[in-house]
Order: structure tokens, then sequence, then C-alpha cells
């Protein structure tokens, strides 16, 4: 099991946001993290890339925690964060640079993948360029290159659509099959559901800091007693029926 | 809720509050017993060079005259707006009318206070070189305070919706209106200087009518003051706002590849951050050059030696922020990289720029003199007193900063 997280309790401050959180994902596969505003998503994925201590719970990828080995776990993990993080400082090339330094990838290696995805995106002839002052989707899609560049087992993609163009959307989509291909395991959080629903392989649904339904699409379908029903829908129900309570 | 006419005291309170959180860390600070030395040096040497002066010099009246126009641009308009407010009370359109006349008069009792504390600097020096009646002396007082009001009102307009776009005439009208009143003050007499003041004072306030506020202007003015009080205060500790800018200084990638280390990432950014970013590397390299002119200039041994440490020490705590400039970019977690490769790395780029930085000022400290002998005592000092600050002073700091957190 690639990612593994057992009753995590956590969130910023005293007060507990996510209570008994479990959920898991397999090599190869790419799970999506469904939810309102607010109901834990970026916190979740925020305790797993280490970024927050659990009260309690245990978070493990491929068997590592972060407090036994600290730089194997962080080894495993790339990240697309919910908003561009860059430096002002560093250049295009240079922020590439510093992540192979970083994750202590084989240069010539890493920038022939570099080159491939910043072709991709249309970046290659910025190399120069300070990103700081780039739109924001052409900030996501450096966010992209590095997280894609490295050799990590486990991809961890926060809201990765908002910002992004519809060719760039399609293009992001395309990398993640590959990456699956290449047994990575992916957790996406999203809201934009209709293509969560075309292409995550499982989805984790939270309200409230809680697990409120996971599995396929069709375990859904049964659990929810909406057969025909979209994932658009379903989650729709799950989350009026929350509001009810 | 929080009523209009109590809006400005509300946020006047606040600002307080934050003025006085920051002034508690200034004051905590090894810096600023620096900086009390240097001003110290500095009213020391006011009080020798007086005796030296005698009447009639030719350029003393024009010094009185340069002092007392820098003195009219010291104290701003404080207007405490925020970025929302444009937003949030474009409505209040008579409330603000209300809520920028507070403002006025606070910024004015507070620019008064400096105007009055600069004219008293300038008095032994006037005293010295001009002979002046009690009577005289209180004009010159007047003088300078009617010229505050005449600057803070130029201020005031130029936030107008009517005024605003004339950004050239304001800047004008802030050097202009001051020098003509301290000409006719100190080429003429202090009388017909405090008449000059009093007239520009009425004349500007007769043509600029129709004040109401220009929301871009004004919020923008407000900014701009608030992010240098920031970068003051930004001298002694870390102040979220302020990032300084950013050069790409290509002509310094040699300097670059000397502060990195291989592969290393921490070294990779640190270079890059304390090349580029011009708030770091300004402040290193005004220090390097005030240091280096003062240890040129100063003959008298023992006072160029602490000098030649001073500036040292002060080089390197104005770099120590560097090492947590980057926290705040959860990057910065998530490297698979020890925490002690980061605290080595950050020694090294601190050890190898106080190292530069010191070897300049050293040099420098050879004098007018030629004087062997000082360089030599200098360097010894200045060698053990960087190991001393790189070593033993960083160690101490890193752990006050994470006791912080």
């Amino acid at each position: 099991m690639a990612l593994e997280v057992r009753d995590l309790v956590g969130g910023y401050s005293q007060i507990p946001v996510l209570k008994k959180v479990s959920l898991d994902v397999q090599p190869g596969e790419l799970v999506g993290l469904i939810g309102l505003n607010g109901a834990g998503k970026s916190t979740t994925l925020n305790h797993i890339i280490g970024l927050l201590q659990p009260f309690s719970g245990e978070i493990k990828i491929n068997g590592l925690t972060l407090q036994a080995n600290p730089n194997e776990y962080k080894k495993q993990i790339a990240y697309v964060p919910e908003t561009p993080i860059l430096y002002d400082e560093l250049t295009l090339r240079e922020h590439l640079e510093l992540t192979m330094n970083a994750y202590g990838l084989d240069h010539d290696q890493a920038w022939e993948k570099a080159t491939k995805l910043l072709k991709t995106f249309r970046l290659d002839n910025k190399l120069d360029w300070f990103p700081a002052n780039f739109s924001k989707g052409m900030k996501q899609k450096v966010m992209i290159c590095c997280a894609f560049m490295t050799d990590a087992k486990l991809l961890i993609v926060d809201e990765p659509f908002y910002g992004l163009d519809p060719l760039a959307v399609h293009d992001l989509l395309n990398l993640i099959e590959q990456k699956k291909k290449a047994g990575v395991a992916v957790l996406m959080s999203t809201h934009v559901l209709d293509t969560a629903q075309r292409y995550c392989d499982r989805f984790v649904l939270l309200a409230n800091g809680q697990v409120r339904a996971h599995g396929t699409l069709d375990e859904l379908r049964k659990q929810a007693d909406r057969p025909d029903e979209s994932l658009d829908e379903i989650y729709l129900g799950l989350a009026r029926d929350d509001q009810d309570e | 809720m929080i009523k209009m006419n109590k809006l400005f005291s509300t946020r006047r309170q606040r600002h307080f509050m934050m003025l006085l959180k920051y002034w508690r860390l200034v004051f905590n600070d090894h810096f600023v017993i620096a900086l009390f030395f240097l001003f110290g040096a500095l009213a020391y040497g006011y009080s020798q060079w007086l005796p030296s002066l005698g009447p009639g010099l030719w350029w003393s009246r024009w010094l009185l005259v340069l002092w007392f126009v820098f003195v009219a641009q010291v104290g701003r308009l404080a207007t405490l707006l925020k970025r929302p407010d444009p937003v949030f009370l474009l409505p209040q359109v008579d409330a603000m009318e209300n809520y920028l006349k507070q403002a006025y008069r606070y910024s004015l009792l507070l620019a008064e206070i400096i105007t009055v504390a600069g004219a008293f600097v300038a008095l032994p020096f006037a005293l010295t070189t001009e002979k002046l009646s009690t009577a005289e002396i209180v004009a010159v007082f007047l003088m300078a305070m009617v010229t505050k009001d005449d600057w803070l009102f130029t201020a005031r307009k130029s936030i107008s919706m009517r005024w605003a776009k004339q950004t050239r005439r304001t800047r004008l009208e802030y050097w202009v209106n001051p020098l003509l009143a301290a000409l006719a003050t100190w080429l003429v007499n202090p009388f017909v200087g405090l008449a000059v003041a009093v007239i520009l004072d009425i004349a500007m306030r007769l043509v600029y009518r129709g004040l109401m506020v220009d929301w871009t202007a004004a919020v923008k003015m407000e900014d701009d003051r608030m992010y240098s009080v920031y970068r003051f205060f930004n001298l002694f500790t870390d102040v979220p706002s302020v990032q300084g800018n950013v050069k790409r200084r290509r002509w310094a990638s040699g300097l670059i590849k000397y502060l990195s280390n291989g592969t290393r990432p921490w070294a990779y950014l640190y270079a890059r951050g304390f090349i580029r970013n011009t708030d770091v590397s300004g402040i290193v390299i005004r220090l390097t050059l005030v240091g280096m002119v003062l240890a040129l200039l100063v003959p008298v041994q023992w006072l160029n030696t602490v000098l030649v440490l001073l500036f040292i020490y002060l080089i390197a705590t104005q770099l120590m922020p560097l090492y947590d400039q980057y926290d705040g970019n959860v990057f910065t977690h998530l490297y698979p990289v020890d925490h002690e490769e980061r605290v080595h790395d950050f020694q090294r780029l601190l050890t190898r720029v106080t190292l530069v930085e010191a070897l300049l000022i050293v040099i420098a400290s050879l004098g007018l003199d030629a004087d062997w002998h000082r360089l030599l005592i200098n360097f010894i000092v200045a060698a053990v007193e960087v190991a001393f600050l790189t070593r033993f002073y960083f160690k101490v700091r890193m752990k006050k900063l994470s006791e912080e957190y």
C-alpha cells in the first residue's frame, strides 16, 4: 500500500478539524478527495505531506513514517499545492535545479524529463524568467513541472484545475495517467466533480472532517441508493443530508 | 459596530498597539545598542566641531537653509487607510471628510514635535555662527512649524480627486515652499521668513479647494508610508510584509557560485536569495560602504577599531534573518534534507559574506595616512570577531529564533 492513513485526528490549532480520517491509496491508483469548502481536504493533505503534526492516528507512505524516517518519507512525496508557491529570487530554470538538488536527482535524467514537461506546457522558452511574475495558470504549470519531474512514489495534488486553461487540464490528466502506469499512487483533492468522476479510480468523500463515504463510483451509488446518478448528484445528496441533520 | 466618527480613533489605537509591539522588539535587540553608540559618536563629533567654527563663514547660512528644508520633509501624513477601504467605505463621502480631518490633526501633532526637535538640533550651530535675539529664535521655530503645516497640507491635497494627478507639482511644492521660507529666514531675517511661511500656507489653502478623497492615491500613499515604517522595523526584527524587490544581477553569477555549495539545495537557495533580494544585499552593501568610509576617515586608533568591530557586527546581524526567510514556503519543509545541512549551509554563507565585508572595511582602515600598524590591529581583531559571530553568536541567535516558534 502506497499511502495509508489510519484514524487521523488533526488540525491547525487545538481544535481538531479532522476526526478519525482513514483512507488509503494503492500504487498506480488515482484517488479523488472530494468535499465542500472547509470539509478538511487541504488539512488532510497538509498532514500527509508532514506540514502538520497529527494529534493522534498514523500516516504511512510505503511503510515509512515521518517520525522514524523523515528524509526517506519526504523523498516519497511530490506535491502540487492549491495556490502556486514560488521563490521570488529564483528563475524557472533555478526552480527546477533546486528541486533536483533537494531530491538528489541525477541532473541529466531529470533535465530530460523536465524539458518534456516544459514543452508540454509551453514554458520551454521561459527558462530564464522569474516565475513569480507569471500568471496564475503559468505558475501552476511550474508547480506541476517541479512535482512531476521527481521520482516520487506518491503524488499529492491539491485542487489542480483551478486557473489552468482547458488544454493544460487535458495535459495534466494525461500526465497523471502516465504516472499511474509507472506505479505512482496519486491523491487528488478537487471539487470539479465531473472531471473527477471520469478520471479517478476511487473516491473519498469528506464532510465536516469525517469520511462520509468511500469507494468506486459503483460502490458509492450503492451506498447512497442512487443507482444511475453522477458523482455530482450523489455528493450533493450527501452534503444536503448532512446539512439537514 | 464601529461608528464612522470613531473609526479613526480605533484605528489610531490599533496602530499604536502595533508600533508598541515592534518598539518592544527594537529595544530588545542588540542592534539598538550599536545605534545608540553611533548617535553618541555623532553628538560627540557635533560638540567637538562647533568650537572650531568662527563667525562669518560663507557656507553656514546655506547649511541652515538646507537643514530646515530637510527637516520639513520629515513626518508624513498618516491617514491609516487600508486597502479594502475604497470598497467598504465607498458610500461614506461626508464621514471620510471628517476622518481625514482627524488624521490630519494627528499627523500634524507628531510632525510638529519632530520639527521642533530638528530645529533644536540646529540651534547650537545657528547661535555659534549667527547673532540671534530671543524673538528671532522664536520666529525661526514658528517658521519651521508653519512650514511643516504647509507641507502636510500639500500631502493632504495630493490625495484629493481634483489635485492627485499633478504629482510633479506636488513634489515641487514639497521642496520649494520650505526652501522659500528657509531662504527668507536665513538670508533676510527670521521675521520675514515667518511671514513668507504664513503667506505660503494661507495661499496653498486658498488655491487648493475641493479636497474630496482620491481613493487610489490615498491608499497608495498610506501603503508607501507603512512600507517605510515596516522597513525601519525590519532592520531590527522580521516584519512579514517587507520582502524587498528582486533583481537578476547577472553580473553577480560569479559571487553566487562562490556562495553556493555544489548541489546542496539550501546553499543554492541562500546564495541566490542573498544576492538578488535587494532588501538583504542592499543593507549589507550600504553598511559596508558607510563602514569603509568611517574606517578610512577616523584617525583615532581606538575609535577606528571600535567602528570596524561595530560595522562587522551590524552586517552579520542584518544577515541573520535570511536564515528563516523561506519558512513561509511549504516546499522548504518538504525537501528531504536534514536540518543540520540547512544550518551548516547558512553558516557557510554567513561566514563567507561577513569575511569579505570585514576584509573590505579593514583594508579601508589603512586610512588616508596609510597607517599599517592600525591595519594590522584591525585585521587581527576583525578576524577574531568574525569567528565569534559566525560560530558562537549565530548559534545563540538560532536558539533564540527557534524558541520564538
